[in-house]
């Protein structure tokens, strides 16, 4: 049996005579090189680039999301809470939660009182009157109202009710002269707005007032409250409640 | 005839060896240049993989360090939007509504003293309706040419229409005029 040093002998005389082999002896090199870069490039270099790109893509939104953040946590470290529960009370008292009703008819009668003029009939279909509304935005609540008074006083009802802390709005009057005065008949609307909830965005930027805006909000600071009066709750429990008042 | 650099004393054959063995050399020199190249590539493509990988652990790390300092003010952000959205509704409710008593001073401004308003209305879409008597037909139309005049009436309202006049024996009129109020004085 021939041994290992005699078929590489036999090998290396086959090489040197055949120049096919040679050649091939030659330039095997730079073919397995080839062969290995293109294993390297296709199936290492090139999955490996994509994951470069993408995780790079992450950390550029990631980095982003962090700013927003820090900005936000800045932001809520400034915050004056004690302030801020103060302005919203007060816009509160412009915009409540809910419709209250009750402070509507108390501030509309309050303010009527003010300007000198007799509220002949108030009507409102206000609908839903709890404490928890299911509205998601601002509502609107329309009644109808009709006050009588001299021209002056009339003229004034209209201008309180535009420096009225609970904002009313007044969308159409017909004003009719009668001997006692003047009556007039209107279409208005108070509003309310459902508090808003933190949404799942956690780095949703802290909303903050514009300087428009918070130029708004201090006109509404010099506002009246007609609303103020406190409503007495008394015992709902009455013997006949079909009897007169 | 031939100058020195012709002159070649090797056989055909060899010179063609020759630059067969030279570029054989050379080749085998760029495959291994290419090979180390690429072995780099490799080298750098999983250091800035691993530094990114490593990048992003500590973005994350800071990320969620925000989120539980957030998480902690949530009455205060939840004060702030309360505020904001209140605030935005009271900057809408005022552009919504017109100030009527502007307009009641506004048309008093104009009314001639032998005019006198009996009616005065203005609807949902600032249609103005007024109706009164005057005094004489001269007072009337006192009253028309204030309504219309540019440097008067004109700023306020536009499109006055007198829509119904009566006269009677002791010559005075009763009257009813629509028109509109003009967008800008709605306000």
């Amino acid at each position: 049996m021939p041994g290992f040093g005699k078929i590489q002998s036999e090998f290396k005389a086959e090489a040197k005579s055949n120049p096919l082999f040679a050649e091939i002896k030659s330039y095997g090199l730079p073919i397995i090189i080839i062969i290995v870069v293109s294993i390297l490039v296709l199936f290492i270099i090139k999955p490996r680039v994509a994951d470069i790109f993408k995780v790079r893509k992450e950390v550029e939104a990631d980095k982003i999301k962090l700013a927003s953040l820090q900005n936000k946590s800045s932001d809520l470290k400034s915050v004056n809470y004690s302030s801020l529960l103060s302005d919203i009370s007060l816009a509160q008292k412009a915009v409540p939660s809910d419709k209250n009703i009750p402070m509507l008819i108390i501030g509309v009668e309050r303010l009527a009182a003010e300007s000198g003029v007799k509220i002949e009939s108030i009507q409102l279909a206000p609908g839903d009157v709890s404490k928890n509304p299911t509205q998601t935005s601002m509502s609107q609540i329309d009644f109808k109202l009709s006050v009588s008074g001299a021209y002056e006083n009339v003229k004034g009802f209209f201008e309180k009710s535009l420096v009225a802390l609970r904002l009313y709005k007044i969308s159409d009057f017909n004003l009719i002269t009668n001997p006692a005065g003047i009556t007039v008949n209107m279409n208005a609307s108070a509003f309310s707005v459902a508090d808003p909830k933190i949404g799942p965005d956690i780095a949703e930027p802290l909303p903050k007032l514009s300087v428009p805006e918070r130029n708004t909000f201090d006109k509404i600071k010099a506002f009246t409250d007609y609303s103020s009066l406190t409503v007495s709750t008394s015992s709902a429990s009455r013997a006949n409640p079909f009897g007169g008042l | 005839m031939p100058t020195r650099a012709d002159i070649n004393l090797l056989p055909e054959k060899e010179v063609s060896k020759e630059k067969q063995d030279s570029f054989k050399k050379k080749l085998a020199i760029f495959s291994i240049a290419i090979l180390i190249v690429t072995l780099v590539a490799v080298v750098a493509a999983f250091s800035f993989w691993g530094i990114l990988i490593r990048e992003q652990k500590q973005v994350k790390s800071s990320i969620s360090t925000e989120e539980t300092v957030i998480k902690n003010f949530q009455k205060e952000e939840l004060a702030s939007k309360i505020l904001k959205s209140k605030v935005l509704s009271i900057a809408s409710i005022f552009d919504l509504r017109p100030d009527f008593a502007d307009t009641l001073n506004q048309v008093q401004s104009l009314i001639p003293e032998g005019v006198g308003l009996t009616d005065l209305g203005v609807s949902k879409d600032f249609k103005v309706t007024v109706s009164g008597n005057a005094r004489s037909s001269a007072d009337l139309s006192n009253f028309l040419l204030s309504l219309i005049d540019e440097q008067k009436g004109g700023k306020i309202f536009s499109n006055v229409s007198l829509n119904a006049l009566s006269g009677d024996n002791a010559g005075a009129f009763k009257f009813s005029i629509t028109m509109d109020l003009i967008k800008g004085v709605k306000k």
